[in-house]
């Protein structure tokens, strides 16, 4: 609207401009024209003149100005202005003749000093106001020239005509400009709400479809390029949608059939495992050979029994089945139960595991045998990677959280592996065979588990400096977690008072 | 497949394109036509064009100068002389060349004395600058009523002068004539005075009379205002007491001025005006004003409140008041002609046949004389020593006045609207006056204005005021107006016989063309050759009537009738006396159709 009311306006002045200029050239070229046909008709009034006979003089200069005047005719088209130059009208005693109530102020001085001095016959023309004794000044063109060597002709036209007609054309021009900008101002809300308004709907639908509403649609109006937009952005939703959805059938139907899986292998699990044990029991009354695999079956039905009860762990969690039982326990009695449980494995390692734990109870709201779980997974992870050294058990609690965190002095992790850890099934060195205990899924599990208390389960590990995991819980059930008393780097290998440095200094 | 598509869209485009192009041309070519100045279409009438009155002249004034430094007396004179001429801004630039002290109003209406040629100025006394004489030849005066008169004789004035302080001369004293007026050469009246009249009533209260002013031009805006000035002022010397102004004494026009607004006069009068006669005041203002080009209506005003005239709206015309017009007697439609015909027998003209009138078929009248009321017929016999006088219609004329003096001869008797008998007897280098009332024997005036004068022609003007004569003076035949003035119960008086053009010499006949024209029969100073002249009686410029026509010998003019001239055409090679009429009554100058042989026309009047 600015915009276009501005370029309105500079169009407006351009056009002012250009009629005024085209109109004042007319007046002026119609102006010089009547001088000339005056100046030809008074010096050939003026041939002979005795110019010493001062009444000849003026009679002379007053029948050339009475005619000159009466062809201006009875509306008044021109005034004529007859002067003696000033030394001239001294000697004549008078200054000249003016026709009608034309003051000669009206003369502009700057025009009479140069018609004054130009040379006979050249003409002059300016712009100024024509004064009047009986009425207001007006603006008017004057032209003018010397006639003779003693006086100076001058025609006055009023432009009051001319200045009629440019208040008319101005008054035509500023309510066409009106009329134009009141036209666009219109024509671009027509288009606001042809073109902006969808394209703004278009905009937001696409987000409620990218915030996950699947079902949004755009409304088909009409068959521009709009309704095209339109009839794309729904098919491609459509599209999305059937895509999502089969996903997530198919996703359904795949932990569906792992949780059917684990359930039907159950109990021709029980039937195998009753005459594994079966099996077992009687391993004396075999041949050493047989024994030895009866001994290998009940190992590798144990370890199949521990899958399944993962895997059906785990789709529980997949199918969010998996429930937080949450009670306020000390931490404290977790761990030793944990630890009593592990005991047995890690003595058979060769590792002693250390306890670190708090004198005070560290109490926290959570489903004890899940942690309990959790920190078994830590244990034995730890043993079976602990290359026989330490396994370190820290306890710390502050306000908000509880942390416990496991350190083992074994081969350590790779870089990238913290976070791999985590993963279903990964091996560290899939060439290894797996010959303990773990199904696979134990640090998965226990991630789940972390994460169904609103907590953490963090790896770190250096190649040959060992690996701690640190799992943090919020001291209440369903609060959220904002830090760990303990750090994720373990800080045993330095001097006690390193510690000291490294909390004034900052620097690891 | 990609090719096949350019190539449709770029045959679609190239389809496309001179449709664009004739449809750009076509746009173009449609707007410049709206622009265009038109080179056809319909014929636009307009109305003709009203008679430019000298009124609408543009005019030209005169810009002084101030005196100089060092300018020696007799300059100083002349200058204060020339300056004095730019009568429009007060005189200011003349004032300069006067003393501190001196008094010196002109006003709006100066008293002008009216020089011809130029005037020498010299010192009084050879030696003393301070006394300079100017001397001229007086041409007439304007009193400040507006009225010229011309008289002869010489200029001759001194101006006092001094030095002052800075060694400047300026005038001290002004001659007792100049003290409150100007003196203005010949050219300059005619550029800073107009000629315009104001209009009174006849002593019957019927038609008005105009009385041609000189009101000097201050502005074009001011002369309406001056107009009614003028006109509440009353009549010049020259027509008081012969007419009648129906405005009350004291009678002032309110307000700065008479507003003229899209041809509406706001006329404003003082309270005074309340014991006035509305329709006569109102009939005297429209008549002055309708003068002026820019006044086509009239609101009349007594001291704000406007009034009007029973039967007439407040915004008077000029057409409200024709009847007071004293050329519209007969109703504007052509006026019946009377004639002798080619054996001196008395005719009525139909057509363009001259047909017998009653009784008087045989009756000789020369230079017959038709009342107005077209019921009584004068005339002279042959020798022009007997005035006849008979009913049209009736019996032969019989005389009823003889000539007083042995060598005394009548001019051709004429009517005034009161039914009065005038004409004049010449007699050696003098004249008298006969006069014959309705119902009253010829009274013979001896001793009246013109009796040093002989009287080429006399004619009373219908409004019955005023007479125009054809006066020998100076052994020149000139026009002069005079008026007539009625006492009650006594004779009417006309005197106050002034020229009114110096330019028309030797006039042989003249008669009322209408209240403002005079045809006449007389030469102009350029001129030899005797011809029909239109003078007007304010003095305006004279006009030639016809062209041709052959040695004319009288002429009878009327309103809203064509001029008529008897005139001596050959004709088979015999020289015979025929009338003759312009052939178109329109056109001044067009060509004299003589149709009918007679002498004498006449109309009634």
């Amino acid at each position: 609207m600015a915009i276009s009311a501005v370029v309105v306006v500079v169009l407006g002045v351009f056009l002012m401009q250009q009629i005024t200029t085209a109109l004042l050239d007319a007046k002026e070229k119609a102006a010089t024209q009547q001088l000339d046909e005056g100046l030809s008709i008074a010096q050939q009034r003026l041939s002979g003149i005795d110019i010493s006979d001062h009444d000849e003089v003026r009679a002379k200069l007053d029948s050339i100005s009475r005619e000159l005047a009466r062809r201006s005719g009875p509306s008044g088209l021109y005034q004529v202005v007859t002067l003696l130059d000033p030394v001239d009208a001294a000697d004549y005693e008078f200054s000249g003749f003016a026709s009608t109530d034309v003051d000669d102020r009206s003369v502009p001085n700057r025009l009479r000093a140069q018609v004054e001095k130009a040379p006979l016959g050249t003409r002059f023309s300016t712009y100024g106001r024509l004064y009047y004794n009986d009425q207001a000044a007006e603006p008017g063109l004057i032209v003018g020239s010397r006639l003779g060597s003693r006086f100076e002709l001058y025609y006055l036209f009023p432009l009051d005509q001319e200045q009629q007609t440019l208040t008319f054309v101005q008054s035509t021009l500023l309510g066409v400009g009106a009329a134009l900008v009141l036209l666009l101002a219109a024509i671009a809300s027509v288009v606001t709400r042809q073109v902006v308004i969808p394209v703004r709907l278009a905009a937001q639908a696409a987000e409620r479809l990218a915030a996950g509403r699947l079902e949004e649609r755009m409304k088909v109006r009409g068959e521009d390029d709009l309704a095209r937009l339109a009839t794309s952005f729904n098919d491609m939703a459509a599209n999305l949608q059937e895509k999502i959805l089969q996903l997530e059938g198919l996703s359904q139907v795949q932990r569906q059939f792992v949780s059917d899986v684990s359930h039907e292998l159950r109990t021709p699990l029980t039937t195998v495992r009753i005459a594994a044990d079966l099996l077992y029991e009687h391993r004396d009354q075999f041949e050493p050979a047989v024994g030895r695999s009866a001994e290998l079956l009940q190992n590798q039905l144990e370890r199949f029994e521990a899958l399944l009860a993962d895997l059906l762990e785990i789709s529980r969690h997949d199918a969010g089945a998996a429930t937080l039982d949450a009670e306020s326990v000390d931490l404290r009695d977790v761990v030793l139960r944990a630890v009593g449980d592990t005991e047995g494995l890690a003595e058979r390692k060769g590792s002693r595991l250390v306890q670190q734990l708090p004198g005070e109870p560290c109490m926290a709201e959570v489903d004890w045998r899940r942690v309990e779980r959790i920190l078994r997974n830590l244990l034995v992870n730890a043993v079976e990677h602990g290359d026989g050294e330490d396994v370190v058990i820290t306890v710390a609690a502050d306000r908000d959280a509880v942390a416990i965190a496991v350190r083992d002095h074994g081969v350590g992790l790779r870089p990238g592996e913290a976070q791999m850890v985590f993963d279903r099934f990964w091996r560290a060195d899939p060439a290894r065979a797996r010959t303990t205990g773990g199904t696979g899924l134990g640090l998965s599990i226990a991630r789940e588990d972390a994460q169904l208390h609103g907590g953490w389960l963090q790896a770190w590990g250096e190649p040959g400096m060992g690996s701690q995991f640190r799992l943090s819980l919020p001291r209440v059930a369903g609060a959220e977690l904002r830090g760990s008393p303990l750090p994720l780097v373990p800080l045993d290998d330095r001097p006690p008072f390193s510690e000291l440095e490294q909390d004034a200094g900052g620097v690891r | 497949m990609t090719s096949a598509r350019l190539t449709s869209t770029r045959l679609t485009s190239a389809r496309r394109l001179p449709v664009a192009l004739v449809l750009c041309v076509a746009a173009t070519l449609g707007v410049a036509g709206c622009v265009n100045v038109p080179t056809g279409g319909t014929v636009a009438s307009g109305r003709p064009a009203e008679r430019a009155l000298p009124v609408d002249d543009p005019y030209v004034r005169l810009i002084a100068y101030p005196p100089g430094r060092d300018w020696l007396p007799a300059k100083i004179v002349q200058g204060f002389l020339t300056s004095s001429a730019a009568s429009d801004d007060g005189q200011a630039v003349a004032r300069q060349y006067l003393a501190p002290g001196v008094d010196w109003e002109p006003g709006p209406r100066p008293r002008v004395t009216v020089y011809e040629g130029s005037l020498s100025i010299g010192p009084a006394i050879p030696a003393d600058a301070s006394r300079m004489q100017v001397m001229g030849t007086r041409l007439g005066k304007i009193d400040p009523d507006g009225q010229y008169q011309a008289l002869g004789g010489g200029v001759d004035q001194t101006f006092q002068l001094a030095r002052n302080a800075q060694g400047q001369w300026r005038i001290t004293a002004l001659p007792d004539a100049l003290r409150n007026g100007l003196l203005l050469g010949q050219r300059d009246v005619d550029r800073a005075f107009r000629t315009l009249n104001l209009y009174f009533f006849a002593p019957d209260r019927t038609v008005l009379v105009p009385n041609p002013i000189f009101l000097p031009l201050v502005n074009r805006r001011e002369l309406p205002s001056q107009l009614v000035r003028a006109v509440l002022t009353g009549p010049t010397f020259w027509l008081d007491g012969a007419v009648r102004s129906e405005f009350p004494s004291g009678t002032r026009l309110l307000g700065d001025r008479v507003d003229v607004t899209e041809g509406l006069a706001t006329v404003n009068l003082s309270n005074q005006a309340a014991k006035g006669s509305l329709p006569g005041m109102s009939a005297q203002l429209m008549w002055t004003l309708r003068q002026l080009p820019e006044v086509s209506r009239m609101r009349l005003q007594i001291d704000g409140e406007t009034v009007s005239p029973p039967g007439v709206s407040s915004a008077q015309t000029s057409q409200d008041w024709l009847a007071n017009d004293s050329d519209t007697t007969r109703e504007n439609s052509v006026q019946p002609v009377y004639l002798r015909d080619g054996s001196g027998r008395f005719r009525q003209l139909s057509g363009d046949n001259a047909l017998k009138v009653g009784a008087t078929d045989n009756a000789r009248v020369y230079h017959p004389a038709i009342s107005l009321d077209e019921r009584k017929v004068a005339g002279l016999d042959e020798s022009g020593e007997t005035l006849l006088l008979g009913d049209i219609g009736g019996a032969a004329p019989s005389a009823v006045a003889h000539v007083r003096d042995s060598k005394g001869r009548f001019t051709t008797p004429t009517w005034d609207r009161n039914g009065t008998l005038w004409t004049v007897e010449n007699y050696g280098s003098g004249s008298r006056l006969w006069l014959k009332e309705l119902g009253k024997d010829p009274v013979r005036v001896d001793d009246w204005d013109l009796h040093e004068n002989r009287i080429g022609a006399l004619r009373v003007a219908r409004d019955g005021v005023r007479v125009a004569a054809a006066v020998e003076y100076q052994g020149r035949t000139q026009i002069r107006i005079g008026r007539i003035q009625r006492y009650p119960g006594g004779m009417p008086q006309a005197s106050l016989f002034l020229p009114i053009s110096s330019e028309v010499v030797d006039v042989t006949d003249l008669a009322w063309r209408n209240a403002d024209e005079l045809a006449v029969l007389g030469r102009t100073q350029q001129q030899p050759q005797p011809l029909a002249l239109q003078v007007p009686v304010s003095g305006g410029s004279i006009q030639t009537i016809g062209i041709g026509g052959g040695d004319m010998t009288s002429i009878a003019a009327a309103p809203h009738s064509p001029v008529l001239v008897s005139a001596k055409v050959t004709e088979k090679g015999k020289d015979i006396e025929k009338i003759c009429r312009q052939s178109d009554v329109r056109d001044l100058i067009s060509e004299w159709q003589c149709f009918v042989g007679g002498h004498d026309p006449a109309y009634p009047g």
